[in-house]
């Protein structure tokens, strides 16, 4: 099972975990991806994210769909990515991973978040407290 | 050849050379190559914007209906056409 979503909607983290579970599973790694208050130094307001989100969803289920065919192929994964604006200490993504074991429910969740961040069609914007502004550079798709 | 405005849609931080709704209208000939679609985002994004960095099209992908194109594909007049910079999600 596969669920990804990239939209506004706020993360609600325990009701993802519950949708999640698998009988056979016996692992469930979750990470969550929180706006921080500094980067390089400069005081963080909020982080505006921006998708192309038909693209983003099709390319999260293609990771997704790897990380399955790499580790276990019967396991459960739900992705949510949020767009627009965030405030410090707001989620910004979650992973869900269910498996029957710990170690395949680690890597798949490390493998989905490290690829997600090179590979995805999303972009941040930086409030800081000076009111200035600045879009985060990032990795290159072509 | 048919020449066909389009607008383009730009994501991350091209949204700063678009309208309020993330697009950016160009005239081009097409079937075109992305390499010479990209040359001509450039001389119109130069003409509206008398600062703009090139570079920023340079390291952009271009997508067509949420598919990644190389530089010898060629964009065809319907074709839905997005302007990927530098990915950071996360």
């Amino acid at each position: 099972m596969i669920r990804v979503t990239v939209s506004s909607a706020e993360i609600n983290f325990n009701q993802l975990h519950t949708e999640n579970w698998l009988p056979h599973c016996g692992a469930v790694n979750s990470f969550l991806g929180v706006v921080r208050d500094t980067n390089h130094g400069k005081k963080v307001i909020n982080v505006s994210y921006d998708a192309y989100i038909p693209m983003a969803e099709k390319v999260l289920h293609e990771i997704a769909t790897e990380a399955q065919d790499k580790w276990v192929k019967n396991s459960a994964i739900i992705i949510h990515h949020r767009t627009g604006k965030l405030n410090v200490g707001e989620s910004s993504v979650a992973i869900i991973v269910n498996t029957p074991h710990r170690d395949e429910s680690f890597q798949m969740c490390r493998y989905i978040i490290e690829e997600l961040k090179v590979r995805v069609p999303i972009w941040k914007k930086e409030t800081y407290e000076t009111g200035a502004t600045e879009w985060l550079r990032g990795h290159a798709l072509c | 050849m048919i020449l066909t405005e389009r607008k383009i849609r730009m994501f991350g931080v091209l949204r700063n050379f678009a309208d309020d709704e993330g697009f950016h209208s160009i005239s081009f000939e097409a079937p075109v190559t992305v390499s010479k679609f990209k040359t001509a985002l450039k001389e119109s994004l130069k003409i509206h914007f008398k600062d703009f960095d090139t570079a920023l099209i340079d390291e952009a992908a271009v997508a067509s209906n949420a598919h990644i194109l190389n530089s010898e594909s060629l964009i065809n007049p319907s074709d839905e056409i997005a302007l990927l910079p530098p990915v950071c999600g996360g």
